[in-house]
């Protein structure tokens, strides 16, 4: 009798971490797999890419907001509202950092996240970026901004290594420290 | 969670002259600055391209002449050593030979200083 609780109960629990460790992981693949397709179904074969573009032709909104020195706006690089389909981005952010919002945001969209499970995107780092459909959310918005495939053509074609980070920013249209953080991952995927 | 986000969406509800057109001439030209950066480097890429296509093809007649002028010498010397070759004044084969290094060095010189351009990278980093 004992013996059946025992069993029964650690298998309980351990369908619970399952669950749990599931929903605390971010699946990557999807992102990716989802980014993918939706720069092959709008044909797009070069950088810079138009992410407000392809995030209106999916039928959303792009509203930019002025800080106008409030604090707590000043504090934020954009979000998206599911209820009206909107994207609000920072005007006063770096054209680079405005098309990684809106592709981050439109991450949001495209993975069909709970609008419970997502909040703001801030301009400087906060722990709410660990939280698995934040960081799924990344994930998609490094594969749009740039697709590895188009990366490894650009790079064979200009024969740049992953030390021109700089070179090939300007070229995809992202900061320099979204290269960096793309191209690191891209090699350690790659075992290099 | 969402809370963040509600109280932002009141604070545009209150105060909307904060939101600015898509269409305003600000991110317009925001848009236009990073095209213009990507078209700029792009083409600073493909002249890049180009000269490293060019130095390639200067570095394969460098390396054909010197390895015709080492080749020289080594013939010169091995004629010279096999006795199929004569020289009456000795200075002459000195000559030849210090004339085969000094060539050889002016186009070690040559590849050095132009053929790798020392500042490279700054072009696309500045």
């Amino acid at each position: 009798m004992y013996e059946i609780l025992i069993y029964s109960s650690s298998f309980v629990v351990e369908q619970i971490m399952i669950h749990y460790k599931y929903m605390n992981t971010p699946d990557y693949k999807k992102a990716t797999d989802t980014a993918l397709m939706l720069l092959k179904s709008f044909e797009i074969r070069g950088p810079v890419i138009p992410v407000d573009e392809i995030a209106q032709r999916e039928g959303i909104a792009i509203q930019y907001f002025r800080p106008d020195h409030d604090k707590k706006l000043e504090k934020v690089s954009g979000f998206f509202d599911p209820d009206s389909k909107t994207i609000y981005v920072n005007s006063a952010d770096t054209p680079t950092r405005q098309l990684f919002t809106i592709a981050h945001e439109l991450g949001h969209f495209e993975l069909q996240h709970n609008p419970s499970q997502f909040d703001v995107l801030y301009r400087f780092a906060t722990p709410i970026d660990k939280e698995p459909v934040e960081q799924e959310a990344n994930c998609f918005a490094a594969n749009l901004l740039v697709p590895e495939e188009m990366l490894a053509k650009i790079m064979k074609k200009y024969n740049l290594t992953a030390n021109d980070f700089q070179t090939l920013a300007d070229l995809f249209g992202v900061s320099a420290e979204v290269m960096k953080y793309r191209l690191r991952w891209i090699l350690n995927a790659n075992n290099f | 969670m969402d809370t963040e986000r509600k109280q932002l969406l009141d604070a545009f509800r209150d105060r909307p002259d904060i939101l600015v057109d898509l269409v305003s001439a600000d991110n317009e030209t925001k848009k236009a600055e990073l095209e213009s950066k990507r078209e700029q480097t792009a083409a600073l890429l493909q002249e890049k391209k180009e000269i490293n296509r060019m130095r390639a093809s200067w570095s394969r007649w460098l390396l054909i002449c010197i390895v015709s002028i080492v080749s020289f010498d080594f013939l010169l010397i091995a004629l010279l050593g096999l006795n199929i070759w004569t020289f009456e004044d000795q200075r002459l084969i000195l000559a030849f030979i210090i004339e085969g290094l000094i060539k050889i060095t002016g186009l070690a010189y040559i590849v050095v200083n132009y053929l790798f351009d020392k500042n490279e990278k700054n072009i696309f980093h500045e």
